[in-house]
């Protein structure tokens, strides 16, 4: 009976509970742990290391949920952006180069964008991971999060603090390079 | 500079960590050193903290809020039109020159554009000839953002019926002298030759009278009257400036590997663009070369070639001395260890220059076919066919055109069509052509911010505006409320655009295509915004992919 009880509160009173006592945070932790975690993991590449800023992240966002306040966005993309931030201190402690992995099936999606000839031959495809070293970190991360994770402009503008139009018009502007140096 | 890895196993990964227990207790534990649950500490410091800082906001805010004036500005304000984003609007490019006595005085401008002052063409104030030192103001719109933040009215009365412009460009051109402005002596005319970045032969030239406020059609545009011809060998000599371009595409450098023979020279690397990044150069003997011997070094050669193929990574080195037979060596450039990281990066910026360049020849040939297939069209279909020969013979005895390669080239092609106005007056001109205003679609809708609430004010300027035609229709908000005429023939590319403040709305290509046609106010559309800094900054092709 209590468990039926449990699923049926809102996310939205789930925090507010959270906020009350840290004990509550622990629905949110089940149902996001495994989304940050990809999130996370897709940016190190090393499962420890991944598991640990995971941890770290849900550590801050348990210490700061008091200060959570509704915005409309969901409550996923303020981890996110916990997440985020801890994976450039990350970077900056270890003095290490950013990496991305992605799945070949992830690549597919941002070749059809830019490749009007949707050849998806191994030598097409490896051309299009060395444009994408070609790319800066912060343009890298915005073709990560909305090719490879396909998120909505709304939320990457959440996730990353850019407004929205910023991120259209950056992201627009990244993929008319990597048309470009396709085609050229 | 990015990083990605491949890993075809992510999703198996995953699945293992999801089946792994979820440990929140560690997560809770380590919460608790951070943090004893009590909120009231917190709040208090970050209340004062954000204090702090929205008064220090307020501060900034107002000091950058304050109009600034530019006191070595003239005002040369002949019209009064109110710039619907006021603090943004088109500044104007000022150039000092000293007038020739005996011959015309050229201005250049930054976009290309050629301003030609007669000798003996100015005249002050009291009528006497301008001499010595004057300032030229020119300030050009030629997109629908820089026509838009001008206010310039873009509807024309053509015997009494109104017509919207469309756009093949606009610009407005002054003189003073001593903060004074000047005008056109009689008889003598000031040429200017603007760049465009719209073809088409249909359009006609403007001017915009200061005293009634109203366009005044001035005549034919000149760039029109050779038009078919014209765009030919516009396309032809497109064709030829993209082939010399890619025939110097710049080459990735490659390190070179010391293990391995490699052949240093001194050579003419200005002849080899490809290779104009490449610092220190060196040619590596190529894996597949069989005739090299590193002994061949130790002998006198009196001459060198270097022989590229076509768009080919490898150059044939080919060595020749009086008695005996050339000896030639597959070899590719590469740079040295030392010099390699400033090379590629040399490298990777003239590779963006080039891919830039080449996009925009490219679109612009893709723009000259259009028009030649549209125009070919309606050639044919005034069944005139000796008008397109008789046109393009006059303009190849008249424009000094050579044939190379069995294709028509005008030497000095400029990237974008010149469209010639020689006028009497200063101020406003433009070559535009008056479209009818699309009357049968119609969509009346009430405007809304993102959070629904409904935008009634009065001072909000709405714009549909086509890209396609660089055309610009003005609606008036009338209790919210607005009734959109466009153009919706093939495929459609509007958008709408609302300025109020300092912020733009707009509501997105995309979705006004799913804009229903109908005469009743049923539809409330959510228009997105921001700042109208960041507007300005963006190209219409940016715009509509917003």
């Amino acid at each position: 009976m209590f468990k039926i009880k449990k699923q049926l509160i809102s996310e939205v009173d789930q925090i507010k509970l959270a906020q009350q006592n840290p004990k509550d945070f622990e629905p949110l932790y089940k149902k996001y742990f495994l989304q940050i975690y990809k999130f996370v993991y897709s940016r190190i590449g090393s499962e420890s290391n991944a598991k640990e800023i995971t941890s770290l992240a849900f550590t801050k966002a348990l210490v700061n949920v008091g200060k959570y306040k509704d915005k409309g966005f969901p409550f996923s993309s303020w981890l996110y952006r916990i997440a985020r931030n801890e994976i450039n201190d990350f970077y900056r402690r270890n003095q290490k180069q950013k990496c991305s992995v992605v799945s070949t099936e992830e690549l597919f999606h941002l070749k059809d964008e830019i490749d009007v000839h949707h050849d998806h031959s191994d030598e097409r495809m490896q051309k299009l991971v060395v444009l994408l070293n070609s790319l800066e970190e912060d343009e890298i991360e915005l073709i990560e999060l909305k090719y490879f994770e396909k998120r909505p402009y709304k939320e990457i503008a959440e996730i990353t603090g850019l407004s929205e139009s910023n991120v259209r018009v950056k992201t627009h502007r990244i993929v008319q390079k990597l048309k470009t140096k396709n085609n050229g | 500079m990015a990083n990605i890895k491949i890993d075809n196993n992510k999703q198996q990964h995953f699945e293992k960590i999801k089946a792994e227990n979820l440990d929140f207790s560690a997560v809770l534990e380590n919460a608790s050193k951070v943090k004893k649950w009590g909120l009231k500490t917190y709040l208090l410091n970050g209340l004062v903290c954000l204090a702090i800082l929205g008064g220090l906001l307020a501060l900034f805010n107002k000091k950058k809020n304050t109009p600034s004036t530019n006191k070595q500005e003239v005002k040369t304000e002949l019209y009064g039109f109110a710039a619907p984003l006021e603090d943004h609007k088109v500044g104007f490019e000022q150039y000092q020159v000293k007038l020739k006595t005996d011959e015309p005085t050229e201005v250049m401008t930054k976009e290309g554009t050629k301003i030609v002052i007669p000798s003996q063409g100015l005249l002050n104030q009291d009528g006497s000839p301008v001499k010595g030192e004057i300032t030229v103001k020119y300030r050009s719109f030629k997109d629908l953002k820089t026509i838009m933040q001008s206010g310039i009215p873009m509807v024309y009365d053509s015997a009494g019926v109104a017509r919207v412009f469309e756009s093949a460009g606009m610009f407005e051109l002054y003189a003073l002298q001593n903060d004074k402005l000047l005008s056109i002596a009689k008889g003598k005319s000031v040429e200017v030759q603007m760049t465009s970045n719209h073809l088409g032969d249909y359009f006609n030239q403007y001017y915009l009278d200061p005293e009634t406020k109203a366009w005044r059609y001035t005549g034919k545009d000149t760039a029109g009257s050779v038009s078919f011809a014209d765009v030919q060998v516009y396309e032809a000599a497109l064709d030829v400036e993209l082939q010399k371009l890619e025939a110097s595409k710049p080459l990735m450098p490659k390190r070179v590997d010391e293990q391995k023979p490699f052949i240093k020279l001194n050579f003419n690397q200005k002849a080899y663009p490809e290779l104009a990044a490449f610092k220190d150069v060196r040619f590596q003997i190529h894996e597949s070369e069989q005739n090299f011997d590193a002994d061949y070094a130790k002998e006198s050669w009196s001459n060198v070639a270097i022989n590229r193929a076509l768009k080919s990574e490898i150059y044939n080195l080919c060595f020749s001395k009086k008695a005996r037979e050339e000896l030639c060596f597959k070899t590719t450039p590469v740079v040295s260890g030392r010099s390699f990281n400033t090379s590629k990066r040399m490298a990777d910026k003239m590779l963006e220059q080039y891919n830039q360049k080449r996009a925009a020849i490219k679109k612009a040939r893709a723009e000259a076919k259009r028009y030649l297939m549209i125009r070919s069209s309606e050639l044919e279909a005034q069944k005139d066919s000796n008008a397109q020969e008789i046109a393009a013979r006059e303009f190849i005895d008249t424009a000094g055109i050579s044939i190379q390669g069995g294709r028509m080239v005008r030497a000095n092609l400029s990237a974008s069509p010149i469209r010639v106005f020689r006028i009497m007056g200063f101020g406003i001109w433009n070559c535009d052509f008056p479209s009818k205003v699309p009357n049968p679609v119609v969509s009346k809708l009430r405007l809304a911010d993102q959070n629904g609430t409904i935008l009634d004010a009065p001072r909000m300027q709405v714009y549909v505006v086509d890209i396609k035609r660089n055309m610009l229709y003005g609606h008036r908000v009338q209790h919210a409320e607005i009734a959109a005429r466009y153009n919706n023939e093939d495929e459609p590319k509007n958008m709408l655009w609302a300025t109020l403040g300092d912020r733009v709305y707009y509501y997105s290509a995309d979705d006004f295509n799913t804009l229903e046609v109908g005469n009743a106010f049923t539809k409330t559309i959510q228009l997105n915004q921001m700042s109208a800094k960041s507007f300005v900054n963006l190209t219409d092709d940016e715009i509509f992919n917003l």
